[in-house]
């Protein structure tokens, strides 16, 4: 066989494995590119798409009048990513150090592992300039938004704060967590293969996006005089060496709360260091025995039940013994005395409050008090609110008897002063306003909380009488100190034990609270004075009752409420107490 | 020869189909390396086109006949550039298959492959591949330069000498069955290595095979049955030979998806990128796996996944055909070579693209083992073109003296 012969003969093979490769390649392409395609464009689409969980501007939370009370700010967060490190990680961490001023072995600590991790949060704008200069790999800052309470303390219990991560965790803050964080914005991104990402080209930024995020609470509170009670509030409980205290300011013809103290509290831009019981907003999610400030419900429901005028007199003796229990007034003279009910409350009688309150039928009692919003929520939108409680009929008569003064029933204090507006409103009951309303960042009402009206809980002739026998109290009987000059005020001292923590009996403290309402004529300001365990002096006539004057007087001077009478010249102030109210 | 009739004589669909490749290499290698670490790249194979296309031109006018006679002399230089590589190469990637020259690297395998053709071609066109001296030879010149590669380690480029020497055997005259028997202890091993019932049924019937088809002597049947014995036996200690990720990698494309994120990374993600490609492509730069750099190295061994991604099916087609050109061409030159020398060079040329082009392109979509074959002419890498653009010179040369008779 010649060569001519042999390739003529191998070319058929030649050809044929030429032939069978290309059918091999093609036939595969069209299994891939065609059979297959739309498995694997759905791979790729899927492994280079990410969703970014986009960090919003949270919301601001301001006062009736648009001032700041929780705001955003820039900050600066310092991360790592361990396995882009180009220098050994304990290396790293002694060129930090001095920069962050945290020791390298807590640096190094935090590098730790392969992963991306926060060495440093939501810190100052120089920081970022220092760290990018030392020119670490693996070493980078992000601009996150950190919360800042510009005032302090100023209602930390009311506006709660929020977590490292934006979260918020009480008060308003985590009551409208999701209004002020904003919607979850995502934001679909293409990423190489190194999971950089790489932003569409027709995305938005995301930065703009952001700052439309996060709606802006504006609250009823008036800063000003949220200030005043703040400050008034925190020099009483350390005059009176008290445990605690609360002032609850309020409008009483909307129901709209205007300052909400509470004393001592914590910081909320140092949330970490404060104690839960400072964080707790008690005023709202603690119960207390009201004391004599009950009594004025009392009449008020036995006026409303047509049991009593204003004017029927009652007999009034030492000591009134219902059930085997004993009840007495205190500093009462010996004899008997007649007491109409504007003096009953004037002199605040146990004996005489009883007899009002016992000439109502039980059923009827509880009913005007649940009327008045006793026992249920008041709907102020304030987490961690109890509607305290009334204790369930039937009633044993010594059951009835303690809660006309004020015992054995439970209310929050917010409750009581709220409830009380409905006299100073002509006989209109309240519910509580915290929160005005909603807007977006551009100043676009998103929502709005209007007044709610319990509608009418006691005719206008009862709430004027009611009116008028408070004003008699602060004139002439245990609520002198409250009286303000130039201005005619109406309110009611309570002095109340307060039952031992282990629920046996009463302990030897008492919470002394006064509330009252000015100008009485027409009433602008509700207000509640509590002091917890007053130490000095427990009479609320001459602690809670002069908080409550102090606090009105300036906040009348920072409303411009003009004197309702020429100043006339103030009583003489009572030499001795006269502490009447259990 | 006139010159006129050396240029009737000249190849232009060779050269079209080169330069059609060429092109579609540079522009994937831009595309796979723009804006990225690698972005140098591209103008370094450009830069890489003019001294290769020198290379190729020179070839081109000198007769190839030249080759024949300093056959042993370019086999000399390869073989010593392979020992420069194994005791003072460079390494890069786990491998020692480089020779840093200052201003660039340069890749001796590459070169090899030539060396190897032309040595193999210059024995057999003077030797009987049929006669043990001229088998023997021939085997001896494969495996000096076979081994130095393979401790480098390079399996791809040792597995290309092998298919480069079986083209040529085979065009020389060794029967198939001859052919057969040569590869058979290398499918002895694979079955070993697969099941050793499949081994044991293989070697038996390879001893009857043997018996039956017995011509003269009993000594090469023995030795063979032997060979293939002692290939299966030894199969497992063959395997130990192997570097760990070179086991790997032969195997993985088997299931990628066991190892999606190590060994199998590769594979699933220029699989994704082709069939992601679809019929018509994502456009030319628009190709996500791509863009985004899903593909490590990708103008490089993964190129073919460039043009799948971002030309689609009608991109691969038009590539593979104008693959298809160049070796029907190498296919016909040898045939039409006026010498034997010529007729073997042409084939051994065409066996090595072929090879190159089945191997990558069935790795970059999955049906064959990671070997870390190059896309010829398209895959970046100065060396690789040079030997490349030679090849297709010395086609050119070839064809430009063979014995047609043009009127």
């Amino acid at each position: 066989m010649g060569r001519r012969d042999i390739i003529r003969s191998r070319l058929t093979f030649v050809y044929g494995v030429l032939a069978l490769g290309g059918v091999l390649l093609m036939g595969r392409l069209i299994q891939l590119q065609v059979f297959e395609a739309p498995r694997l464009s759905a791979l790729a689409v899927k492994q280079r798409t990410r969703h970014l969980n986009l960090s919003s501007i949270r919301g601001e939370i301001v006062d009736r009048g648009g001032e700041e009370l929780a705001v955003s700010i820039d900050a600066y967060s310092i991360y790592a990513h361990p396995s882009e490190f180009t220098l050994p990680p304990a290396e790293i961490a002694a060129k930090l150090s001095p920069v962050l001023g945290v020791p390298p072995r807590e640096l190094l600590e935090k590098m730790g592992g392969p992963h991306w991790r926060w060495i440093l949060r939501q810190k100052e704008e120089r920081l970022t300039k220092e760290v990018s200069l030392l020119n670490l790999d693996g070493i980078g800052v992000i601009k996150e938004s950190k919360r800042v309470y510009p005032k302090g303390t100023m209602a930390a219990p009311l506006l709660g704060f929020v977590g490292i991560d934006n979260q918020g965790l009480a008060g308003i803050e985590h009551a409208f967590d999701k209004v002020l964080a904003g919607p979850p914005k995502k934001l679909e991104v293409s990423v190489d293969a190194h999971g950089r990402e790489i932003l569409r080209e027709n995305t938005e930024s995301p930065l703009r996006t952001i700052l439309t995020d996060g709606a802006q609470v504006v609250l009823t509170l008036d800063e000003s005089l949220q200030h005043i009670a703040d400050r008034e509030l925190a020099a009483s409980i350390k005059n009176f060496d008290a445990k605690r205290g609360a002032a609850l300011v309020m409008d009483p013809s909307n129901g709209d709360i205007l300052a909400f103290a509470i004393q001592p509290t914590y910081d909320p831009n140092e949330y970490q260091k404060a104690d839960w019981g400072r964080i707790k907003n008690w005023a709202v999610s603690d119960v207390y025995e009201p004391g004599s400030t009950m009594k004025l419900f009392t009449i008020a429901a036995a006026l409303e039940a047509n049991k009593i005028t204003p004017h029927t007199l009652f007999a009034c003796g030492p000591s009134l013994t219902i059930d085997r229990r004993t009840i007495t007034d205190h500093e009462a003279p010996k004899g008997i005395r007649s007491l109409d009910p504007f003096s009953i409350l004037e002199v605040s009688s146990n004996i005489g409050t009883v007899q009002i309150g016992m000439r109502m039928p039980p059923r009827q009692h509880a009913r005007i008090l649940r009327r008045l919003g006793f026992g249920e929520v008041s709907g102020s939108r304030i987490s961690g609110e109890v509607p305290g409680s009334i204790p369930p009929l039937p009633w044993r008569p010594i059951t009835q008897a303690t809660i006309t003064f004020g015992q054995g029933i439970s209310v929050t204090p917010l409750q009581l002063l709220t409830a009380a507006c409905a006299f100073a409103n002509g006989g209109i009951g309240v519910h509580p306003r915290l929160i005005d309303k909603i807007t977006s960042s551009d100043g676009k009402v998103i929502e709005n909380f209007p007044p709610l009206s319990r509608g009418r809980v006691v005719s206008s002739a009862t709430a004027k009488e009611i009116m008028a026998m408070l004003t008699k109290v602060v004139e002439t009987g245990t609520g002198t100190e409250a009286a303000i000059p130039g201005y005619n005020v109406a309110g009611k001292t309570g002095t109340a034990q307060k039952i031992r923590e282990d629920g046996r009996g009463y302990s030897g403290d008492v919470i002394s609270s006064f509330l009252g309402f000015v100008p009485a004529t027409h009433p602008r300001l509700a207000i509640l004075t509590i002091l917890d365990s007053p130490q000095k002096i427990h009479w609320a006539s001459v602690t809670a009752a002069p908080l409550f004057r102090q606090i009105a007087q300036e906040s009348l001077q920072s409303l411009g409420i003009k004197p309702t009478e020429a100043i006339v010249k103030k009583q003489e102030p009572p030499n001795e107490f006269k502490p009447q109210a259990l | 020869m006139t010159k006129g009739r050396i240029w009737r004589a000249f190849d232009w669909p060779l050269l079209g189909g080169t330069l059609v490749v060429l092109a579609f290499g540079l522009v994937a290698i831009h595309s796979a390396t723009h804006g990225s670490s690698g972005q140098a790249d591209f103008g370094r194979q450009v830069l890489n086109l003019l001294p290769a296309t020198l290379l190729m031109a020179l070839i081109l006018f000198l007769s190839y006949q030249w080759l024949a006679r300093s056959a042993y002399f370019v086999y000399g230089i390869t073989v010593l550039l392979l020992l420069i590589v194994l005791f003072a190469g460079h390494s890069s990637l786990g491998a020692q298959r480089w020779i840093n020259l200052g201003f660039m690297t340069m890749q001796p395998s590459e070169y090899a492959k030539l060396g190897l053709i032309v040595i193999l071609a210059k024995l057999l066109s003077e030797k009987n591949i049929q006669s043990p001296e001229g088998f023997l030879q021939s085997l001896f010149v494969l495996a000096i330069p076979a081994a130095l590669v393979f401790k480098q380690p390079d399996l791809g480029t040792t597995l290309v000498f092998g298919a480069i020497t079986l083209g040529m055997f085979y065009w020389a005259g060794l029967p198939v069955s001859s052919i057969f028997k040569l590869m058979s202890p290398f499918l002895s091993l694979l079955l070993r290595l697969i099941g050793l019932p499949y081994w044991l049924f293989f070697v038996v019937a390879l001893g009857g095979w043997l018996i039956w088809s017995r011509r003269q002597h009993w000594g090469v049947p023995i030795t063979i049955w032997l060979g293939n014995l002692g290939a299966g036996l030894m199969g497992p200690h063959f395997v130990g030979l192997l570097k760990e990720y070179q086991k790997k990698r032969l195997t993985i494309f088997l299931n990628p998806e066991s190892d999606p994120l190590g060994a199998g990374y590769h594979i699933i993600q220029s699989k994704i990128a082709i069939g992601s490609g679809g019929f018509w492509g994502k456009g030319l730069f628009h190709g996500t796996q791509t863009q985004l750099h899903f593909i490590p190295e990708q103008h490089t061994d993964f190129i073919f996944s460039v043009i799948g991604e971002e030309l689609g099916f009608i991109g691969c087609a038009f590539v593979i055909l104008a693959f298809l050109v160049i070796v029907l061409r190498g296919i016909r030159i040898a045939e039409n070579a006026s010498d034997r020398f010529g007729s073997l060079l042409a084939i051994g040329i065409s066996s090595m693209l072929l090879f190159h082009v089945l191997v990558n392109v069935g790795m970059a979509t999955g049906i064959m083992p990671v070997t870390g074959i190059p896309l010829p002419l398209m895959s970046y890498g100065g060396s690789a073109l040079m030997t490349n653009l030679a090849a297709i010179g010395l086609l050119e040369s070839i064809a430009m003296r063979q014995r047609k008779i043009f009127f």
